[in-house]
């Protein structure tokens, strides 16, 4: 217990999540203080380029193994199977239509960038040593979950429409993110040590100040999208709390079956508790233009990410390593 | 001198669903159009912003000049257009100088 809380204060005590309660607070408060949108684009890109190069630096340095088939297999799995499991709850406890339990719910099977970088973060901070693989496995569950969304949209009276399908295919296989996240892990993996040794301070020395930045602007944003949460009722804000701990306590289990280590155990926690709010809501639109977008960017952006930023990132790290750990 | 009147065609669409427009708007003969980014606003599905990393959810605001004949094929395809995408399409009538090129 006493460990639990030790872990939930470092974390909360750490720049990048004051940095992203500052953000909420200025935004609440309703305070100028905004960071231009190019900003934010950029520090997202280089986000998703430096935890792709250590990711694949880290799997030069010690090498691949059948661990990475067995973990990539959890992720599909899991980004598969929970936007079910999430439609289902959305479907029984509120009121949001089907087109709109549908994209939200494959929000939830995808995974967030941010919170996996955060989490890895504080896995680091804390001495649980996860493997480079997992940005592979996190690159692997942004897909399947949107897949999954479209076939629960496809049982409704109004599906996808046919004539986006080429557009929502570049979108689900050429994505921004998803590019330059197997580009960069690629190019990590290919130049190894000695191109780790030369990006060190771009993508090691500066990182966290980046991740202040940034999460300053996602705590404004998320500020922003508090608005919508009225609109969601008690119900839908529960929601936004409830699915991240069912997925990222589904994929407990499948860790110890695959024999992870507990950090890499934690970080398949995190992804799995975590909710898109970049590649998924995009194909959302193109596929689903009926969904009502200010339902899902409020869930993803307003509840369940300051909720795994601040709660639940120490809570999968602490529960991975107390049943996995000894 | 009087100038010749074209018609002056302005859509506010998703990011999202931009580059079908566009092509909806080069099917019909539109020789050429100029997209802006939308910062803010609000409509009958609630209000949007220019914010963060989210372009999915941003409005682009299209302008294109054409003549009657393309305008109203324009109109014909954006009615079904916009029956399934968020997003207005209007039009009026702008003077121009070099007529020929609309």
């Amino acid at each position: 217990m006493s460990d639990a809380i030790g872990l939930a204060l470092i974390n909360l005590t750490t720049p990048a999540v004051l940095f992203f309660a500052l953000g909420i607070f200025a935004g609440v408060a309703r305070s100028d203080l905004s960071i231009p949108q190019a900003v934010a684009k950029g520090l997202a890109l280089y986000l998703m380029l430096a935890i792709g190069f250590k990711g694949g630096a880290a799997v030069a340095e010690v090498g691949l193994s059948y661990t990475l088939l067995l973990a990539a297999l959890a992720g599909v799995l899991l980004s598969f199977s929970l936007p079910v499991v999430a439609f289902a709850l959305l479907r029984a406890f509120t009121k949001v239509d089907r087109a709109t339990a549908a994209a939200s719910a494959a929000h939830y099977g995808s995974i967030s960038v941010v919170t996996f970088v955060a989490g890895s973060e504080f896995l680091t901070l804390t001495g649980l040593v996860w493997s480079g693989h997992m940005v592979a496995v996190l690159a692997i569950m942004e897909t399947p979950a949107i897949l999954t969304g479209l076939w629960l949209a496809g049982r409704a009276s109004k599906g996808p429409d046919p004539e986006a399908r080429p557009e929502l295919i570049r979108e689900v296989l050429l994505n921004g993110s998803v590019v330059l996240l197997i580009g960069a892990f690629l190019i990590g993996w290919a130049s190894g040590p000695s191109g780790m040794a030369r990006l060190d301070l771009f993508v090691n020395g500066l990182f966290q100040g980046f991740l202040c930045l940034f999460l300053l602007d996602m705590g404004l944003v998320a500020a922003r999208r508090l608005n919508g949460a009225r609109k969601l009722g008690w119900s839908g804000a529960a929601f936004g709390i409830v699915m991240p701990l069912i997925g990222a306590f589904a994929a407990l289990p499948l860790a110890w079956l695959i024999g992870m280590t507990p950090g890499d155990a934690a970080a398949l926690m995190i992804l799995s508790g975590s909710a898109s709010y970049i590649a998924v809501p995009a194909a959302m639109r193109i596929a689903l233009p009926e969904a009502d977008p200010s339902v899902y960017l409020t869930l993803s952006l307003a509840i369940t990410f300051p909720f795994n930023l601040t709660i639940g990132i120490p809570l999968y790290a602490g529960v991975a390593s107390a049943v996995l750990g000894g | 001198m009087p100038r010749p009147i074209r018609k002056k065609i302005i859509a506010i669409v998703e990011a999202a669903h931009l580059r079908r427009l566009v092509d909806l708007m080069q099917g019909c003969g539109a020789a050429g159009l100029t997209v802006i980014d939308g910062r803010e606003g609000y409509g009958v599905t609630g209000d949007w912003t220019r914010e963060g990393v989210f372009e999915a959810v941003e409005m682009k605001i299209v302008h294109t000049v054409v003549n009657a004949q393309t305008a109203d094929a324009v109109f014909e395809k954006a009615e079904v257009f916009f029956r399934r995408y968020p997003g207005i399409i209007y039009a009026h009538d702008v003077e121009v100088v070099r007529g020929e090129r609309f």
